[in-house]
């Protein structure tokens, strides 16, 4: 340490007391009591070195004289005057010469010299007549006049209160009196005016003293003498000396119940430590003391309410006394729940005086161990570990999930719903202030409340929230599935919060009344990951739309009306992954949409035609290698110009099918549904329906499930005979041995009365959904790849079934 | 690459606790830990023990129980990982899951981290403001005043 250190410093890092246990290296905040900062400790100490710099610059009488100035009694105005008399800023004519506002700085009343702030208040021909008058003219003759503060201070020095009372306000009075000969209306008797000044300082004092009343000191309870501890249990003294130049001195004494000293100890530190810690280490000497006698019932008695406070109520603070009031506890702890009539009775004694109880226990595992330890006095770095399992043991009720660091514990706060967040609130100060820190805002509207009770808990909920990052917001406000009422503002207000929090994943289930825009943040939000929205709203896609790290954008019952809205969704988003589009397009113009996505996987887009227009036509330029999932409906006639789709799984369409060609870059497709738009047969198509499902079955060679959905109002035969068609296909598919009649009347119970149920199903799983509700679609047992002789076989069968099927339709 | 990478599967590293004790573990367990991993890379001696200064050896033998676990993933399904990992911290006591979660936090282990997050919060649910208390030991530190003003502005969250 020598090597490394000047004498000075090592002697002070010498100095530094150290806990009796392992404990960690922390820092602390010096200005505070209990080394943990607050603003306010941050604030004085900001404010102090304030003073100091003011002291600094101004020497160390201004900071007297600002002190003394401030504690005149009188008006407000006069301690301000006196104030700005002292530090000079006083407007008088040399001061404002200096500072280039007036071209001359002579006293426009005697014209003898400078006008100073001394000159104007004294040595002007104006007010000097006053001051030769007054008691004060003997007085100023001896009177420094180098400048108003030393003047001022001398006087203050000199004079009674009272006479310093009417010092000030003649002062005050004479500047008054200058002012207005400055300004060109003089008073018309100087000295009753000045009387006036006077009395109204006099009157003020006068006032203030009767209507606010002195403050009273409320004296400490001191106890005088001894009084022996209760029967059977042993008293510590301790008392402390701090001394500069000296050092300090520890100083303990054990009496038993009779007053008879059964231990002493001193102690002499050379190191100066604060008259707090001298405190808490006499305290923790006499402890020890005790223990090693080992004494079993014992008091403690001293002389510090701090040390008597922070033992009765342990804190959690981080200043280097705290460390010694920890081993203190640690120390009484021990035995605490093995004495309780012994610790009822002591409360009672501690109410009436300063002391604390301490018990021992020999018999406590890993005492004996930490005994040792506590012998040598010297912290082993070896020896960590008995320290640890005793104070494991010993500490077993101590509140540790509270001492978490905050990003510890609001990490298990983020993972419980906001409700049960709100709970944990009311355990402590520590777990409010954690409550604030949640990075998870999830809010499930349930039916046991009234709507109001919960957004005025949400309300609540986001004032008192102040993490700077959240990662969730979820709104969703349902009852029994059905959607409430919801007040717009509100829920925009709430969406605003989180994005200007940076929200991550944003989710917001809501039916809205009256509704307007979305706020502008939602489509600037730079942190947005997830945006969930199944709102009532207009979708309007604003030009200055960026949500560049979007993965899955979710809009559901939203109405959309820029003709080119997915092209800019699309765009502006490079990482998409899932795009699910469920609502209204209203369309006026004709539609153009480019779906250029690299990283897209899943793209469901429902959109229900409004105020069509049958000339309007729409594009669809589809480029996304990635995709797998892909649900698409539109009832316009489209032109497509599709990509790579190898990689698609599922498809869902609901299109008018006007190009076979669609279903070649579905190589890979397993699963297929086939909507009733697809059904529509245009003139503009040259093949048959029938050859169009060839085509389809012959692209795609994998395929397992296929659904054709039929138009429920319009049973053509032809339709019906498809579908039949296709479930003997799966029939086929599922047995070997093909056989016709089995299949034929299955599949006739099948497709009547109704068609299949979740036909018209839009969720976008509806293929799978559809094939659970029939048992003739059940199995996608089918192998996945077929020899080519057996799908011609196949394709034959199709045919052969599809006339079966419309002759059976046309009888 | 291929021997580099065979070399680096049959590395032992030694950790050393804050007490003094030793545990000599495989580098693709150690590896789990953000912290250790970044150690290493700063290393020039690999053999020289490794200081996990705040964890001491009771504890840092229970991370390493956990590391070892989940270095191993291919043996175990999805299923049976989480359930040793419930069974895991289940065994815990408070002070145990305490200093693991530092630990965890220490060494920046994720899964560890989130498994001991989770189970701490899974204590939480379910339960009222006093039994909370109760069960972590926490000082109500409210004036009573103080207290029902926190329960009226949200009365409906208090009353399960």
């Amino acid at each position: 340490m020598h090597q490394h250190l000047t004498p000075e410093d090592a002697a002070l890092a010498q100095g530094v007391p150290l806990s009796l246990r392992a404990t960690r290296d922390i820092r602390f905040w010096g200005a505070a009591d209990d080394g943990i900062f607050t603003t306010k400790s941050g604030y004085l100490v900001g404010r102090l070195s304030h003073i100091r710099g003011w002291e600094l610059h101004f020497g160390s009488t201004a900071a007297v004289a600002w002190k003394r100035v401030w504690n005149i009694e009188g008006p407000p105005k006069l301690r301000n005057f006196l104030w700005r008399a002292c530090t000079g800023p006083l407007a008088t004519l040399g001061r404002l010469h200096q500072r280039h506002i007036r071209e001359s700085g002579l006293c426009g009343c005697c014209g003898g010299g400078e006008e100073s702030i001394l000159h104007a208040l004294f040595r002007c021909s104006n007010v000097k007549s006053m001051w030769d008058m007054s008691i004060f003219a003997g007085l100023l003759v001896d009177a420094p006049f180098s400048s108003f503060v030393d003047l001022l201070l001398w006087v203050i020095s000199k004079v009674s209160k009272d006479e310093l009372m009417l010092f000030v306000s003649m002062v005050w009075a004479a500047w008054a009196y200058r002012n207005s000969v400055v300004f060109g209306e003089p008073w018309n008797n100087r000295d009753i005016g000045v009387l006036g000044f006077t009395k109204l300082v006099g009157d003020y004092s006068k006032y203030m003293g009767a209507v606010t009343p002195p403050v009273r000191c409320v004296a400490a309870v001191s106890r005088s003498g001894w009084s022996p501890p209760a029967t059977g249990w042993m008293r510590i003294n301790v008392d402390t000396a701090v001394r500069e130049g000296w050092g300090v001195g520890l100083g303990a004494v054990i009496r038993d119940d009779h007053g008879k000293i059964v231990a002493v100890m001193v102690r002499k530190m050379s190191t100066l430590v604060s008259v707090k810690m001298a405190e808490a280490l006499a305290a923790r000497m006499g402890v020890c003391l005790a223990k090693d006698l080992g004494v079993q019932q014992v008091d403690l008695e001293c002389d510090s309410t701090f040390v008597v406070a922070a033992i009765n109520k342990p804190r959690d603070g981080r200043a280097p006394e705290d460390l010694i009031f920890d081993d203190i506890v640690c120390l009484l702890i021990i035995n605490e729940k093995n004495n309780l009539k012994e610790r009822e009775f002591e409360e009672k004694n501690l109410r009436r005086e300063k002391r604390e109880e301490e018990q021992f226990d020999e018999r406590e595992n890993g005492n004996r161990e930490n005994e040792k330890t506590l012998g040598k006095k010297n912290i082993l770095m070896n020896n960590h570990n008995n320290l640890d399992l005793g104070h494991v043991q010993t500490m077993a009720e101590i509140d540790r999930i509270s001492n978490l660091p905050d990003e510890l514990i609001s990490e298990i706060v983020s993972r419980l719903s906001v409700e049960e967040a709100a709970t944990t609130c009311v355990s402590s100060k520590r777990w409010r202030d954690v409550f604030a820190l949640i990075t998870r805002l999830e809010f499930d509207h349930s039916c046991e409340y009234t709507l109001e009770q919960h957004n005025k808990f949400v309300d609540n909920a986001l004032r008192a929230c102040r993490s700077e990052r959240i990662t969730m917001f979820r709104l969703r406000i349902l009852i029994n599935q059905s959607y409430v009422p919801m007040e717009y503002k509100r829920v925009n207000h709430w969406m605003s919060f989180a994005l200007s929090r940076g929200v991550k994943h944003l989710e917001v289930v809501a039916f809205l009344i009256d509704h307007d825009k979305l706020p502008l943040a939602l489509f600037e939000c730079q942190t947005l990951e997830t945006l969930t929205l199944v709102l009532n709203v207009n979708f309007e896609v604003p030009s200055t739309y960026n949500l560049p790290n979007l993965k899955v954008l979710c809009l559901h019952f939203a109405s959309f009306r820029d003709e080119d809205f997915i092209t800019r969704l699309v765009s502006r988003s490079p990482l998409l992954e899932r795009l699910d589009l469920l609502g209204i397009r209203e369309c006026f113009q004709h539609i153009n949409d480019v779906i250029s996505a690299p990283f897209l996987t899943t793209l469901y887009i429902n959109l229900l035609m409004f105020r069509e227009n049958q000339r309007n036509t729409s594009k669809l330029l589809l480029d996304a290698p990635n995709l797998k999932y892909l649900d698409y409906s539109l009832s316009l006639e489209s032109q497509y110009c599709i990509g790579d789709l190898n990689s698609l799984v599922g498809a869902k369409l609901n299109m008018p099918l006007n190009e076979v060609r669609l279903f070649r870059s579905m190589s890979n497709v397993r699963r297929l549904h086939l909507g009733s738009t697809c059904m529509k047969l245009n003139c503009a198509w040259s093949h048959s329906y029938h050859q169009v499902v060839l085509e389809m079955l012959h692209a795609s060679p994998v395929l397992e499930t296929i659904f054709f959905e039929p138009k429920g109002y319009c049973s053509k035969g032809k339709y019906r005979g498809y579908q039949k068609a296709h479930q003997i296909i799966q029939s086929r598919r599922e047995q070997d041995d093909y056989d016709f009649n089995t299949t034929d009347s299955h599949s006739d119970a099948d497709y009547d009365p109704t068609p299949p149920a979740t036909a018209a199903n839009t969720a976008g799983e509806a293929t799978t959904a559809a094939a659970n509700e029939n048992p003739c679609w059940n199995s996608p047992k089918f192998p996945a790849k077929v020899g080519r002789g057996r799908r011609r076989f196949w394709k034959n069968r199709l045919k052969k079934e599809a006339a079966q099927g419309t002759r059976a339709m046309a009888i | 690459m291929a021997s580099t990478s065979t070399s680096t599967l049959s590395r032992k590293l030694i950790l050393k606790s804050s007490d003094g004790e030793k545990f000599e573990v495989d580098e693709n367990v150690a590896m789990q830990s953000q912290t250790i991993k970044h150690m290493i890379e700063d290393l020039d001696d690999i053999n020289s023990p490794i200081p996990v200064s705040i964890v001491t050896g009771t504890i840092l033998s229970k991370v390493i129980e956990y590391c070892k676990k989940h270095a191993t993933e291919d043996s175990d399904s999805d299923e049976q990982l989480k359930q040793w990992d419930k069974e895991y911290a289940n065994n815990m006591d408070l002070n145990t899951l305490y200093y693991l979660l530092l630990a965890a936090n220490y060494m920046e282990i994720k899964g560890l981290l989130e498994l001991i997050t989770q189970c701490v919060a899974d204590m939480i649910k379910g339960k009222s403001p006093e039994e909370i208390r109760a069960h972590f030991n926490i000082k109500n530190d409210f004036t009573p005043q103080e207290e029902a003003n926190i329960r009226n502005e949200n009365p409906w969250a208090f009353e399960n």
